[in-house]
């Protein structure tokens, strides 16, 4: 999106150009009439200036991204910046503003008389390919340039560049090979005489621009969605609806309705079906959320975090088993999924009939669907050397968490199996482990080798001494929400985010 | 006492000789402090393995290990015990809000992890040893057939076998004193 709202901008930038003394020499240059002499020679000549100017621009702004790029930019300051300049260059296009800085150089006009036309076209392309050799005629030439090294990108420098060369060739090679026609003649004429179209090319710059701020502003949100904290000191979330409700650590469960919390009887809570349950002892309530009077219980001996559907109840026992009972209690509990040796199985998520849950251990990771009525059991995602943990599961959609050493992730997908990173990443943060410099002290990173010396960018890492885990997770309808484990100075803190879905 | 001149002359000229000896020796060796790229020992221009922990130490077996101090990660780069569960810098169990604990993590050799991360097969060969921070410090190459490595041009023999070249590279700090 951002390369083709910039290469957009850049082609519209370099056509503007055209409007400059050089442009209109060109086209006098290169017309059969002109030093040209016949057609032929006419569309060799356009042929070398478009090379020529594709060149300049790839040179120019190509160049400016790897300057950008050898001093660091690319992030998200970096972007807030290149947004900046590009806003403020389309207020300047948008008002017909008279440019500043200009640079007030032409190209040299004796090329064309001592020099095979076909080549000076070509060097006459280059010059004005480069941008700022001659008469600039828009802001958006030094915009695009600020917002190459701002972004530091060199393949999208070198596509804004092929733009940009585009753009100022264009105009020539179309009016040049026609301009002793009648038609090239009332083109010249109004491109000459009709400011307003000089004045219409400028605001399309100034839309252009306008854009291009929009989607780098939006870039690093898209990057990074930001997540706010829903409840603090809390844990275990749980959604539905309207509803929200979380666990206090070492304490008992909330709920959040109407804008209000209140304390629940229990602990573990959790919401679906219209209803909302916690765990007292070693018994499971389920209640009215708005009277908080029991609708049904269940024995769930040893049970932890616990589900809930219109249809089953299923807990947690310990780390090891997952046991499950109709609602409607026509049958007793039975244990639906055991976790094998050095693993562990997490918290449930339920929908109807249909079981989510996660296995872990040193071998990987799984999250798991099971069909609790007919016992179907289905490996949904699946990963070697990543955790993906405590899934929660609407029944369109799956929400869990994927930890890696470079990124901790909350990715929405849906039920189906198929590879973590086909699934939306609605939110990342650091790693919990902290890596290092990647250089021992006294050395430099290591950039010999790679092409241009720029090795690959660094994953970011968490502050000194802060250890976090994205745990537990719930699914609201347009909220995602996932708790949030902060050990620091050897006391672990939670806290549940909030993310938009 | 013409004896004992003649005694202290042959001392002397033995001594002188085998200074000049050694030096001629040392002449034809390289250092054996190896102060080179990103870290001591490495003196070649491939780049690390990717680690969890970032610069590629590894223990005997090839699995990762935090540099600065040797300890254990897994594949999230937590810290681990003898059993691979996470744990803190005090070697406590990393838990959830209610004292849980955390699940543990794969912990694949830091080569081995190379090799399904960028789909091809992947193995150690040969090594070299190089004294660094005082102790000698095992140089090892993680092989591959491709003939390109981890930093994107052609790749190098190194201490590859078999036709195989350096994908990236990764050591081990022995304990032995230099």
């Amino acid at each position: 999106m951002l390369t083709w709202v910039l290469a957009a901008a850049a082609l519209a930038a370099g056509v503007t150009g055209a409007w400059s003394p050089c442009g209109f020499s060109m086209v006098e240059t290169l017309a059969p009439a002109g030093y040209a002499g016949r057609l032929r020679t006419t569309l060799v000549a356009c042929l070398t200036f478009t090379l020529g100017a594709l060149a300049g621009g790839v040179l120019t702004f190509g160049g400016l991204a790897t300057l950008g790029g050898a001093l660091g930019s690319g992030g998200t300051a970096a972007a807030v910046v290149a947004a900046a300049i590009a806003v403020a260059a389309a207020v300047g296009e948008a008002r017909g503003t008279r440019i500043v800085p200009q640079v007030r150089r032409q190209v040299p006009e004796s090329w064309r008389r001592l020099l095979p036309v076909p080549l000076a076209a070509g060097l006459y392309g280059v010059l004005l390919g480069l941008g700022f050799t001659t008469f600039i005629l828009t802001f958006a030439v030094w915009a695009l340039a600020a917002v190459s090294v701002a972004l530091g990108d060199p393949a999208l420098g070198a596509v804004l560049g092929l733009a940009f060369g585009a753009g100022r060739a264009l105009p020539v090679i179309a009016l040049a090979p026609v301009a002793d026609g009648d038609r090239g003649n009332a083109a010249h004429a109004a491109m000459a005489e009709r400011p307003a179209i000089l004045r219409g090319l400028r605001v399309a710059d100034a839309v252009a621009l306008a854009v291009c701020a929009a989607v780098i502003g939006a870039a690093p949100a898209q990057a990074a969605p930001s997540a706010t904290v829903a409840a603090d000191a809390a844990s275990g979330p749980a959604a539905d609806g309207a509803l929200f409700a979380f666990q206090r650590p070492g304490g008992v469960g909330y709920l959040r309705r109407d804008g209000a919390t209140l304390a629940l009887p229990g602990r573990d809570p959790a919401l679906a079906a219209g209803l909302v349950g916690w765990r007292e002892g070693a018994r499971i309530v389920l209640a009215d959320p708005a009277t908080l009077v029991p609708v049904a219980t269940y024995d769930s001996p040893g049970g932890g975090a616990f589900a809930f559907s219109d249809q089953w109840v299923v807990w947690l026992v310990g780390t090891s088993e997952l046991v499950a009972q109709p609602r409607n209690a026509t049958a007793p509990p039975r244990v639906v999924a055991r976790a094998g040796r050095g693993e562990q199985l997490g918290r449930p998520g339920l929908a109807g009939q249909a079981l989510v849950f996660h296995r872990a251990g040193r071998a990987g990771s799984q999250i798991r669907l099971l069909d609790l009525g007919s016992g179907r059991e289905q490996l949904l995602r699946s990963e070697r050397r990543a955790l993906l943990l405590n899934p929660s599961f609407d029944g369109g959609a799956v929400l869990y968490v994927r930890s890696t050493y470079t990124r901790q992730e909350l990715r929405l997908g849906p039920p189906v199996p198929r590879a973590t990173t086909r699934d939306r990443r609605i939110f990342g943060t650091t790693p919990t482990g902290r890596r290092d410099a990647e250089r021992e002290k006294g050395h430099r990173l290591h950039r010999q080798g790679y092409p241009g010396g720029r090795r690959p960018r660094l994953p970011p890492r968490p502050r000194a001494g802060i250890t976090d885990t994205l745990w537990t997770t719930a699914l609201g309808p347009t909220t995602a929400y996932v708790t949030r484990l902060r050990l620091r100075g050897g006391t672990t803190a939670a806290a549940v985010l909030s993310v938009p879905r | 006492m013409n004896q004992s001149r003649r005694g202290f002359l042959a001392k002397v000229s033995g001594a002188l000789m085998a200074v000049t000896g050694a030096r001629t020796v040392g002449s034809l060796v390289a250092p054996g402090e190896a102060e080179a790229y990103h870290f001591c020992g490495h003196i070649y221009t491939t780049d690390s393995c990717p680690h969890p922990t970032g610069l590629p130490r590894i223990d005997s077996r090839g699995r990762p290990l935090r540099a600065r101090d040797g300890h254990r990660v897994d594949d999230l780069g937590r810290l681990v015990d003898l059993a691979g569960n996470p744990v803190d810098e005090d070697g406590k169990p990393l838990t959830d809000a209610e004292g849980a604990p955390l699940p543990a993590a794969s912990r694949t050799p830091v080569c081995k992890a190379v090799g399904e991360r960028y789909g091809m097969t992947t193995q150690i060969d040969g090594a070299w040893y190089r004294c660094c921070g005082g102790h000698v410090r095992k140089l090892v190459d993680c092989c591959s057939y491709k003939h390109h490595r981890i930093n994107g041009d052609r790749s190098l023999v190194g201490y590859c076998y078999k036709g195989r070249r350096v994908f990236c590279v990764m050591y081990f700090q022995t304990k032995v004193p230099c």
